[in-house]
């Protein structure tokens, strides 16, 4: 559906050019969705603006629903952008008209009529579940409620596409899951293909089909979301499931712990990234080595059928027991850190 | 103060009312297609044109730099030429008009401004063209402050009509200095004082109270 093919954009900023996109080649298929992640400044927002041609590539092609975007006059590039809906971070809705208005504009725009209008705008207050404030103005609006009214404009014109900008950046946890949660409805039930850009690990988690890891202007990963999260092969892959583990030692065991073993446990950080189950793993260890273990805190999840995740041991037993333990996880793929002996 | 001076100041009272308004409503004819073009011509913007942009900014600031009796005198054979006199109500709005303009087009560049930019990206990625971009967007997303603007605007306009006054245009102005400055009736001057803080306040009064109603920000 959307097709970015050897994408390059270069920004002149103070005297020198910057390559914010640097040969970016992405296909989102027809009917999925798709996450791009990266950290701010790695070019995420400039890809996204260059997919309806808010910024216009350097050079490369873009192609939405068959056609070349960069191909066409500036009326039937205002005709495609139609069929191509984006939310933003910050919503960008009308503060001078009521929620039933803002909805009503891209069709407004598009010529319709006013019976035409209001029939098609109760329908899309009903799918994002704000028909009670329809003349309410946006101030009034949680920031939730917010992007429901930006996801309804969106939707009005019947897109084939949704680009989505950090759309879930400025809103709390429990809003951004409803927002998703939206979202994925919209792609299952319109069969809307949704692109988005975040730099969060969670809403890839949550929504997505397909991943791309976007670093100095460069996609530098992609792939399915549970061959990424199961078998990150760059660095900043990894750093990025790994910070989406919320892992930290106990503020009681910073105080104790010692760098020496001297006869004591020893605290863990076992990472789990591929399809080896956790549990037989810990079973194993214990049955095989005359060692025991106490949970800490863990972080498990499991996404495209893949577990992974972070879990903190402390481990007891004789010292050798304890280093052949060690070993053993090594050997079976385990990413073991010790991090001090409690 | 008697039955015909009562009548003067009516006529007077009323002189001012339609210099300053019909002045306003002609400057913001002229100043607003001035301002939307600085605003969409700027730097960074949608019609980007620097050229337009530099020219017509040196011309509103030309224009601004002139003092108003200055431009009133300066006018007077353009004035001649579009009313037909130089002297009177109809005279005096030539200049209260091409003097508000380009004072209205900054107020109106300024106003857009505020507008956040990220709605006139919203704006280009639901394919709107440049023409609704501003009556749909621009315009409506900028009343309240235009409404202010053109409420400092009107105010100033009042006192430039008063100063039109005293080189003939009419209004209070004329009455004030007529019977107040050579002739020195106190009663006079002050009571076209008092009208004239009246017209100000009420003109500040409503546009506060409109600019409110607007404003859903």
């Amino acid at each position: 559906m959307i097709e970015l093919n050897n994408v390059v954009k270069t920004f002149k900023v103070a005297g020198r050019t910057v390559r914010a996109l640097d040969d970016v080649t992405l296909r989102v298929p027809s009917g999925k969705v798709v996450g791009v992640i990266g950290s701010s400044g790695a070019g995420k927002s400039t890809l996204i603006r260059c997919v309806n041609l808010l910024e216009r590539p350097t050079c490369g092609e873009v192609r939405v629903a068959g056609q070349n975007l960069l191909e066409l006059s500036t009326l039937d590039l205002a005709k495609a952008r139609r069929q191509i809906g984006m939310i933003f971070q910050h919503f960008n809705l009308l503060s001078s008209r009521t929620v039933f208005d803002n909805i009503a504009l891209p069709l407004e725009l598009a010529g319709e009529r006013k019976p035409a209008i209001a029939q098609r705008v109760r329908e899309l207050l009903e799918l994002v579940g704000l028909t009670e404030k329809a003349e309410s103005y946006p101030s009034s609006l949680s920031g939730g409620q917010k992007q429901r009214v930006a996801i309804a404009r969106t939707l009005a014109p019947n897109p084939r596409v949704l680009l989505c900008d950090e759309a879930t950046s400025a809103l709390d946890p429990a809003t951004t899951r409803s927002i998703l949660g939206l979202l994925r409805d919209i792609n299952q039930r319109l069969g809307i293909t949704i692109l988005l850009i975040t730099h969060e690990m969670e809403v890839v988690r949550a929504i997505c089909d397909f991943v791309a890891v976007i670093d100095n202007g460069r996609l530098i990963e992609q792939g399915a979301v549970h061959e990424i999260f199961s078998q990150p092969q760059s660095e900043v892959t990894k750093r990025f499931l790994e910070s989406s583990h919320q892992v930290s030692v106990p503020r009681e065991y910073e105080g104790r712990t010692q760098l020496d073993f001297d006869d004591a446990k020893t605290l863990l950080r076992l990472e789990f990234s591929n399809s080896i189950g956790q549990g037989a793993v810990i079973a194993e260890l214990y049955r095989k080595f005359q060692v025991s273990g106490d949970i800490v805190s863990a972080h498990l999840e499991t996404s495209g059928g893949v577990k992974h995740g972070v879990l903190l041991l402390e481990l007891a037993g004789e010292q050798e027991s304890q280093t052949r333990a060690l070993d053993y996880l090594k050997d079976q793929g385990i990413g073991a850190e010790v991090l001090g002996y409690v | 103060m008697s039955e015909a001076m009562l009548s003067l100041f009516l006529k007077g009272a009323w002189e001012t009312v339609v210099m300053t308004f019909l002045s306003g409503f002609f400057g913001l004819l002229l100043g607003l297609p001035v301002g939307v073009l600085l605003f969409v011509t700027r730097p960074g913007q949608f019609l980007e044109k620097l050229l337009v942009y530099r020219g017509v900014s040196v011309l509103v600031n030309i224009f601004r730099a002139i003092p108003f009796l200055i431009l009133i005198v300066w006018m007077i054979p353009f004035t001649r030429f579009l009313v037909g006199t130089s002297i009177g109500v109809k005279a005096a709005l030539v200049p209260l008009s091409i003097g508000a303009a380009p004072f209205i087009a900054r107020l109106v560049e300024n106003s857009l401004l505020e507008v956040p930019a990220g709605l006139l990206e919203a704006a280009r990625a639901m394919g709107a063209s440049s023409f609704q971009i501003v009556t749909k967007f621009l315009l409506p997303e900028a009343l309240p402050s235009i409404v202010n603007g053109m409420a400092i605007t009107l105010i100033s306009l009042v006192g430039y009509s008063a100063m039109g006054g005293a080189v003939g245009a009419g209004g209070l102005g004329q009455l004030g200095y007529q019977y107040g400055y050579v002739g020195y009736d106190a009663v006079v001057m002050n009571t076209v004082l008092v009208v004239l803080i009246g017209f100000v306040f009420s003109i500040q009064a409503v546009g506060d109270a409109l600019s409110r109603r607007l404003n859903h920000r």
